[in-house]
């Protein structure tokens, strides 16, 4: 059973993973591309010399696309789903809405983490040619609050999407809009090193918020 | 748990805000019959039906599917339960091989041979994508997933909507001989009230608030009056 939530995911989505890994492919290698280029311009010494000096980590074009790409993913896969109220199909399933839409979102969640993972081995391991270690794990940590707004983004967006009544929608888009802006705070590189825990703690918490809606539209609130 | 009553529908009222949709309203379905629910739009029709899926909750009252509490029954007693919603809802990203292939994990008694004989008649193929159908292909084939499923109880809210006259007819046949054969019990509305001659056993005629008449249809329908004619005098023209 779960098995077949999983395959009626990708289904859904599978044209949206397929976008979604040519965008971050492309713009990773675009990124490594102006990496290069800087350095065979201005020479080794002189880029790290203005990443190190200057705290600047050539990184920054990165910045809004794992929240563009998580927020893209929740409404690709909750509004069909909403439409025409099409969620009573899962719901009527003979399996509790709490494992059907967990797994839902668990498939979502992976797929993120797993293709945020993908684009962050690949900057690190290319990285790790032109670019001293210390530099290579200050380029994660800036980009590492980043990853987890696409996550809470997600999390936020599926939460509103799924509630069914507009008025508390809006409530909804009110509350978790300031929760993803705590990703971006600050764009000094690797600022969020000490503060990323709390990032994770916050993505635990909002990943429940969706059950809640779910509940309320069982219990009627259309 | 073993019931005479597939459906037991006890003393409901409902209210959407301060609009009072229905009050103390009751009715059972016993095992084996077909039960038409007729009404004018807004009725309550679709209400009911959502109540009995678990969908909404009553404002008061209470309903029970095969002896269990819509509220608390387990969630694998589902699999006996066929729900066909208004419109044939399904995923039209889907085609005819991949929805069957979803759905079956989920029903014990899943029948492939009874969903694929239905999609034969159809002559479409394994590849098609519902989005790509028409409105009766696509309620063929939310009836083959029932079928396929063999449900003790099937709920179906507004089978007919958007059909042609022609599957109309096919998707009652296949209805009536289906259930037929298995004994089945069927709680299902429609607006096209000729379909409902075909195929039901009893009737509810519900109006603003109330029901109005409760028997089995052979007592609506005589030599001078049809169903319809019934309906329109109990229930008045507009």
């Amino acid at each position: 059973m779960i098995r077949a939530i999983f395959y009626k995911e990708w289904l859904k989505l599978r044209l949206f993973w397929g976008l979604a890994l040519l965008v971050n492919a492309g713009l990773t290698t675009y990124l490594l591309l102006s990496l290069r280029s800087t350095l065979l311009s201005s020479g080794i010494v002189e880029t790290w010399a203005t990443m190190i000096g200057r705290d600047v980590m050539m990184v920054n074009q990165l910045m809004y696309l794992p929240l563009v790409t998580g927020v893209v993913l929740a409404l690709c896969q909750w509004l069909p789903e909403m439409q025409i109220k099409r969620i009573r199909l899962t719901l009527h399933l003979p399996l509790d809405y709490t494992a059907s839409i967990g797994m839902m979102l668990l498939s979502s969640l992976c797929g993120l983490t797993l293709l945020f993972a993908l684009d962050a081995t690949v900057l690190a391991l290319v990285e790790q040619a032109w670019l001293p270690r210390e530099l290579v794990w200050r380029t994660f940590l800036t980009c590492l609050p980043w990853y987890l707004a696409g996550l809470i983004g997600y999390s936020v967006v599926s939460w509103c999407v799924l509630e069914p009544q507009w008025k508390f929608r809006c409530l909804d888009i009110a509350v978790g809009a300031p929760l993803v802006a705590l990703c971006f705070l600050s764009n000094q590189p690797a600022c969020y090193s000490t503060m990323w825990p709390w990032l994770l703690i916050i993505l635990i918490a909002v990943t429940a918020l969706p059950f809640y809606s779910i509940y309320r539209f069982k219990l009627g609130k259309q | 748990m073993i019931s005479d009553s597939m459906i037991e529908y006890d003393h409901v009222t409902h209210y959407y805000g301060k609009r009072l949709i229905y009050e103390d309203l009751s009715f059972s379905v016993p095992r084996g019959r077909i039960l038409g629910l007729l009404g004018k739009n807004g009725t309550g029709k679709t209400t009911t039906i959502n109540i009995l899926s678990g969908f909404i909750q009553p404002y008061a009252g209470s309903c029970r599917l095969l002896g269990y509490d819509t509220r608390t029954m387990p969630a694998k007693e589902r699999a006996r339960i066929g729900l066909l919603l208004e419109g044939h809802v399904q995923y039209p990203f889907m085609t005819i091989a991949q929805i069957e292939r979803f759905y079956a994990p989920f029903f014990p008694r899943w029948n492939k041979e009874a969903y694929y004989e239905l999609m034969r008649l159809l002559k479409v193929k394994d590849y098609q994508l519902l989005s790509q159908m028409s409105n009766g292909q696509r309620s063929q084939v939310a009836l083959g997933l029932l079928m396929a499923q063999d449900p003790e109880l099937l709920i179906l809210d507004d089978f007919s909507l958007g059909l042609d006259p022609g599957y109309r007819r096919l998707f009652v046949e296949y209805l009536r001989d289906f259930c037929k054969r298995g004994e089945k019990t069927v709680f299902l509305t429609s607006h096209i009230i000729q379909d409902l001659e075909r195929l039901v056993d009893d009737c509810i005629i519900m109006d603003y608030g109330k029901i109005l008449k409760q028997c089995p249809v052979g007592e609506l329908i005589t030599p001078e009056k049809t169903l319809e004619d019934t309906f329109i005098d109990l229930t008045g023209k507009y």
